[in-house]
């Protein structure tokens, strides 16, 4: 089980999703790579054919494996990370790699991408799918998920805000809340929240809750939806959180966060590092305190890794949940349990929470009953749940007292003898009946007014039933719309472990190569720069049917030569960056990036970043003593 | 300790520092004794018994010698779930700052040493105005240390635990002149459990606190063998002239002290004598509202070595002032429940003491050291005549109409008749509705006005069975001793007084061979049904079960 049956990350057939990356590739970039691959490529070229010889090389497990040795720490956190985010543009990807220069940033995603472990795709950048588990079994030196397991908003968080919203103990009207929220009762009830955090999470599940229709308040007229409610117990924390996200702020930062938390699992980083990536998503800037709101609803902690406030996903979250224990119903009717109860559990409606934390603990009595009788809820339905003879006898007291007095909601029929026994025969008003009042007084449904209406009317040979006198405004009718989350119906898994394999270093590797270069006698600078590019990974790629393309060079007094390469280099093709360029120079020889040309002329400038700072410096391009360009593509 | 399995795991720690103890575990008494030692016992209801860990708990667990490491490793030991990180730091920063401040003799007569190991806290504390006032000055040995007046020893003490600083009284107490005791009967074990937990090692640290048992187990015969153990003056402050003279009639009958040994200190007498029983009452009497508490200047030069508090949990405030003062004898506070209205529990534990010594009601009534009682609420209609004049009253009203329904009448006669033969109480709140019943039944009756001397008289009659009934306003709440009482019915009480239900059934809680029956009268679908639903909310949480019968 992996990240992405955790987070309901769709998987897809590798092999199918490698083939039309590269299908997808640029001609010419495409036939480049080809050829570093495969060696020397006839044209006209069969793509398909080319496309089944590339994916048997990354098939070949010695291939494979060295091509996951070349990966060094900071590109196996640029994969990962772009791996965790599915797709990642270049936004993203540098508000992850925050530390990192720029151009060194872009020259290695880059290099990457002519190594095939990232494709390029319309809006960012791709893991190739055929190393994509190799590259997240690797381990690295950042501590994974370690902070401190907290609590976090569970079914049973969830059916206590509910229980609360509905026993009366929460003020309806939002001016009243802010008393409400610092009379301590929320701490009282949620122990295991600190402080103001529980408030804030109180407050971002009751907007959750008011949101999904799953209650609606009305003075002392409450309505429940018990299906809506079922569906709300069934929730993953994370898509809790995620709505909740949404309710409070937009469903934009709900999608950003569906596809940025992820990486967390892989990462603990700072919070401004987390805000970034999240803003690069977004394409703004990301709303301010929804770090903290999450830390209150338990999905994120607070993590040892980096200096200043760090955070990691809760590992508490990933763990698989306790099944809910027997119920202990006490003498003096506090009914207690731990675990997580199934989604159909009902003593929400007839109890009120006293306590959510290690062990629940909900208080039968008889204003909670009577509210749960508001529910429909009968007393049998709670007589058998409980299944506590004790028990039963103060419930049914308890109806008894509570069935003095019914209010009910309806149209009142009043009707003589004759019609009296027409309503009772015709099915089309008798099942419309809420209850007989008296001798022909009938309670009817309201909802249902146009059909009995109807019936009794022809019955009666009538037009129409007279109108009613002094007719009620009320709209007794429930929304019942299921509330329709994002669709991730991810359920909780532990998180991969690392299966980092036994294997030579790189460095083994890229031995192995030399030698073979120098034994089979085609080792030659362009090869060497292959190499050291990473672009080598086996020996199948060297040998005397491989054309190793020599690097662009101009030198020495030929001033426009050296200019005209710069030009290329800046000057590639739209949507591409500048190609590094290597600037043997009077004293040093550098590797930079060229920006501009400042000037013209004898006296034109070479405004450069120079790696691996990314220093800018102009240098005069007339004291360049050799320019060359360090790619050929 | 052994190794357990998680499954066998009794307890429940919660953030909130209360803890759930699952009494059905098999391993649910090891686990107890283990936490005991540092918690309060809240509740006790039939499966799930809740402690509580509070400062106080903590500082008294250390004050004995309870180790931090050791309290945590106990949790730890017998927790189903991880013990939540807010509890453990709770534990670590409240039970270090114990002996902090450590309270020792002082070479200058009339004062005492109060020394401060931590100098955060000692700036802390010289910068509150209200016990800097009575740190008298600072002691030039390099060390935080500052004189106390012997006078302001507990004003000190309360003052800087309610800082959050506990003070380690290692002063030992006086005892002052010798009296020789001896008791002539034979504790049970947990009577000396609870004497062993108050006296301790008579060490610095120990011999004071409180003592929670319930009503009927004996707490008097615990007072009694304090005084055994320390052999000195004592002074027993009771709730009313009848507890005295229980007290002393028990101390007469059950020690080797002679009438002129003991004495009684009341509205009626005025008797100092080695052993001296006194109400709070004239404690705190003065002549007028500025006045002086004329009695409590004679009280406090009787030089004494012990002080008992029965019914601690009444302690009025102004006696707090002389508690205050007598800090350096030995204290035993003596009650069964620890309610107060006033919220001065923790007053109580500052002063008097910690609580040494808690047990739970059912544990007593399972070994047949209390009577096991059969609760009943008896809910009875409303009179008709009654429903309008409800309907529209105040609540205060409405109370009074649905406790004073006259159809509680016929229930008291067949209940009557039911246990005929048997020795009745039937309690009640208001007198005008006793009186009717004492009229219409012809029962003896005690109330507020009924003379101490005919109250010991009637109590007399009933306790050797020449009454078989007797009628009592709530001056019988308390401490009065009826060893063959059987059954109560209590036909209105205190609006929703939890201590008063409890007190009430420990009037017929002494050990005997039948069980006993407690019958609370409620008006059915009145306010009385809710304010009846929170009085027994204490026996509940003890265990006890109310079976309701519908008349």
């Amino acid at each position: 089980m992996d990240y992405k049956d955790f987070f309901g990350i769709k998987k897809h057939d590798k092999t199918d999703v490698f083939l039309n990356r590269l299908s997808s590739l640029d001609e010419e970039y495409y036939f480049h790579i080809a050829s570093c691959i495969l060696g020397a490529i006839p044209t006209p070229f069969n793509k398909q054919s080319l496309n089944g010889s590339i994916l048997s090389f990354f098939a070949n497990e010695g291939n494979k494996r060295n091509a996951i040795l070349s990966i060094n720490d900071d590109e196996r956190k640029i994969l990962q990370f772009v791996s965790l985010m599915e797709e990642a543009n270049l936004q993203q990807i540098e508000a992850f790699c925050n530390d990192m220069n720029h151009y060194v940033l872009v020259l290695g995603i880059e290099n990457l991408c002519d190594r095939l472990l990232l494709f390029k795709t319309a809006d960012g950048y791709v893991v190739n799918p055929l190393l994509e588990d190799d590259i997240m079994a690797l381990k690295g030196d950042v501590r994974k998920g370690t902070g401190t397991k907290r609590p976090y908003v569970d079914s049973n968080v969830l059916r206590a805000v509910l229980n609360m919203l509905i026993n009366g103990s929460v003020p309806q009207r939002e001016a009243n809340l802010h008393r409400f929220y610092k009379s301590g009762r929320i701490q009282a009830v949620f122990p295991q929240f600190e402080g103001k955090k529980a408030i804030r999470m109180f407050e971002l599940i009751r907007k959750v809750i008011m949101e999904s229709d799953a209650i609606q308040l009305n003075g002392s007229h409450v309505s429940l939806d018990r299906y809506t409610c079922r569906h709300l117990f069934i929730l993953p924390t994370i898509d809790v959180c995620l709505s909740a996200m949404r309710v409070w702020y937009g469903p934009e930062l709900e999608k950003a966060l569906a596809k940025t938390l992820p990486v967390l699992i892989e990462f603990p980083m700072e919070e401004k590092r987390f805000t970034g990536i999240v803003s690069a998503t977004l394409g703004d800037s990301a709303p301010e305190g929804f770090v903290q709101d999450l830390e209150a609803l338990g999905l994120l902690n607070e993590s040892n890794a980096g200096a200043s406030h760090g955070i990691s996903l809760n590992e508490a979250i990933m763990e698989p949940p306790l099944k809910r224990s027997a119920l202990t119903i006490d003498s003096d009717l506090m009914v207690s349990y731990y675990g997580i109860p199934d989604e159909y559990d009902i003593l929400y409606l007839f109890a009120d929470v006293q306590k959510c934390d290690n062990l629940i603990v909900y208080a039968i009595t008889k204003s909670s009953f009577s509210r749960a009788l508001g529910f429909e809820t009968s007393r049998d339905e709670i007589e058998k749940y409980l299944n506590d003879p004790k028990t039963n006898v103060v419930l049914e007291q308890w109806e008894r007292a509570a069935s003095r007095v019914k209010v009910y909601d309806g149209i009142v029929l009043k009707c003589t003898e004759e019609v009296s026994f027409l309503v009772h025969k015709l099915f089309g008003v008798s099942r419309n009946v809420i209850a007989e009042l008296g001798d022909g007084v009938f309670l009817m449904k309201r909802s249902t007014e146009e059909q009995w209406r109807r019936v009794l009317s022809k019955a009666l040979d009538l037009e129409d039933l007279p109108s009613p006198i002094c007719e009620n405004t009320h709209d007794g009718s429930l929304n019942s719309n299921v509330f329709r989350w994002h669709g991730i119906k991810a359920e909780r898994r532990p998180t991969t472990e690392c299966t980092a394999k036994e294997a030579p270093s790189w460095d083994d590797v890229r031995k192995e190569l030399i030698d073979d270069a120098n034994a089979k006698g085609c080792m030659t600078e362009e090869l060497g720069n292959l190499i050291d590019a990473k672009r080598i990974v086996s020996t199948s790629q060297i040998g005397k049917a491989f054309k190793y393309e020599k690097l662009p060079t101009a030198g020495g007094f030929d001033f426009n030569a050296k200019l005209a390469l710069i030009k290329k280099a800046i000057g590639r093709k739209a949507n591409s960056n500048p190609i590094p360029l290597k600037l043997e120079l009077l004293e040093d020889e550098v590797l930079a990036v060229p920006l501009e040309i400042q000037g013209s002329g004898s006296k034109a400038f070479l405004k450069a970043a120079v790696l691996p700072e990314g220093t800018v410096r102009t240098i005069p391009i007339g004291t360049i003593y050799q320019v060359t360009l360090m790619r050929t593509y | 300790m052994e190794e357990t399995k998680s499954h066998d795991l009794p307890l429940i720690v919660q953030s909130d520092r209360t803890m759930l103890l699952d009494v059905h575990s098999p391993n649910a008494n090891s686990c107890r004794d283990e936490i005991m030692a540092f918690s309060e016992l809240v509740k006790a209801p039939e499966h799930i018994h809740t402690y509580a860990i509070s400062a106080i708990s903590l500082w008294n667990a250390k004050s004995a010698g309870l180790s931090t490491e050791e309290i945590l490793v106990r949790l730890g030991h017998w927790s189903k779930f991880a013990v939540p990180q807010t509890v453990e730091n709770y534990i670590q920063d409240v039970s270090s700052r114990f002996g902090k401040l450590i309270l020792e003799p002082c070479l200058e007569e009339d004062y005492y040493r109060l020394r401060i190991t931590d100098p955060f806290i000692a700036k802390a504390v010289q910068a509150n105005q209200k016990v800097s006032k009575m740190l008298v000055s600072t002691l030039d040995d390099g060390s935080n240390s500052f004189r106390i007046h012997r006078y302001n020893r507990g004003d000190a003490k309360l003052a800087l635990i309610k800082l959050g600083y506990p003070v380690d009284d290692r002063i030992p107490l006086v005892k002052s002149e010798h009296v020789a005791i001896t008791m002539s009967c034979k504790l049970r074990d947990y009577q000396e459990n609870a004497v062993r937990s108050l006296l301790g090692d008579l060490g610095p640290g120990t011999g004071y606190g409180t003592i929670v048992m319930p009503c009927g187990s004996g707490k008097t015969v615990v007072g009694m063998k304090i005084m055994e153990a320390l052999q000195t003056r004592t002074l027993i402050l009771c709730p009313n002239v009848v507890a005295v003279h229980q007290w002393i009639n028990e101390i007469k009958s059950k020690t080797n002290l002679s009438d002129d040994m003991v004495g009684e200190y009341s509205g009626e007498k005025k008797e100092i004598r080695p052993i001296t029983v006194c109400t709070y009452q004239v404690l705190t009497y003065r002549a007028s509202k500025d006045g002086d508490f004329e009695h409590m200047k004679v009280i406090e030069a009787g030089n004494w070595g012990l002080v008992i508090y029965d019914e601690v949990h009444m302690l009025p405030a102004p006696v707090f002032k002389i508690t205050a003062e007598l800090q350096s004898v030995y204290r035993a506070g003596l009650t069964a429940t620890l309610i107060r209205e006033d919220g001065k529990e923790d007053d109580v534990f500052s002063l008097v003491g910690p609580k040494r010594f808690d047990i739970p009601w059912t544990d007593l009534s399972q070994k047949g050291w209390i009577a096991s009682a059969y609760c009943v609420e008896v809910r009875v209609p409303l009179k008709e005549d009654l429903a309008l004049p409800y309907a529209i009253a105040n609540r205060r009203e409405k109370y009074k109409l649905a406790s004073t329904n006259d159809a509680k009448n016929s229930v008291v006669d067949s209940l009557l008749e039911k246990h005929k033969g048997e020795s009745i109480i039937i309690i009640g709140q208001y007198l005008d509705q006793l009186k009717d019943l004492q009229k219409r039944l012809g029962f003896p009756m005690i109330t507020g006005s009924t003379s101490n001397s005919k109250r010991d008289e009637l109590y007399s009659r009933f306790k050797e069975g020449l009454d078989k009934v007797i009628i009592v306003s709530k001056v019988a709440n308390f401490a009065i001793d009826l060893p063959d009482a059987s059954v109560a019915i209590q036909i209105s009480g205190t609006f929703g007084s939890r201590q008063e239900e409890a007190q009430r059934l420990g009037r017929i809680l002494r050990p005997k061979r039948n069980p006993c029956f407690f019958y609370s009268l409620v008006s059915k679908y009145t306010v009385e049904e809710e304010f009846s639903a929170n009085r027994q909310k204490f026996l509940v949480e003890q265990g006890y079960h109310y079976v309701v019968e519908e008349v």
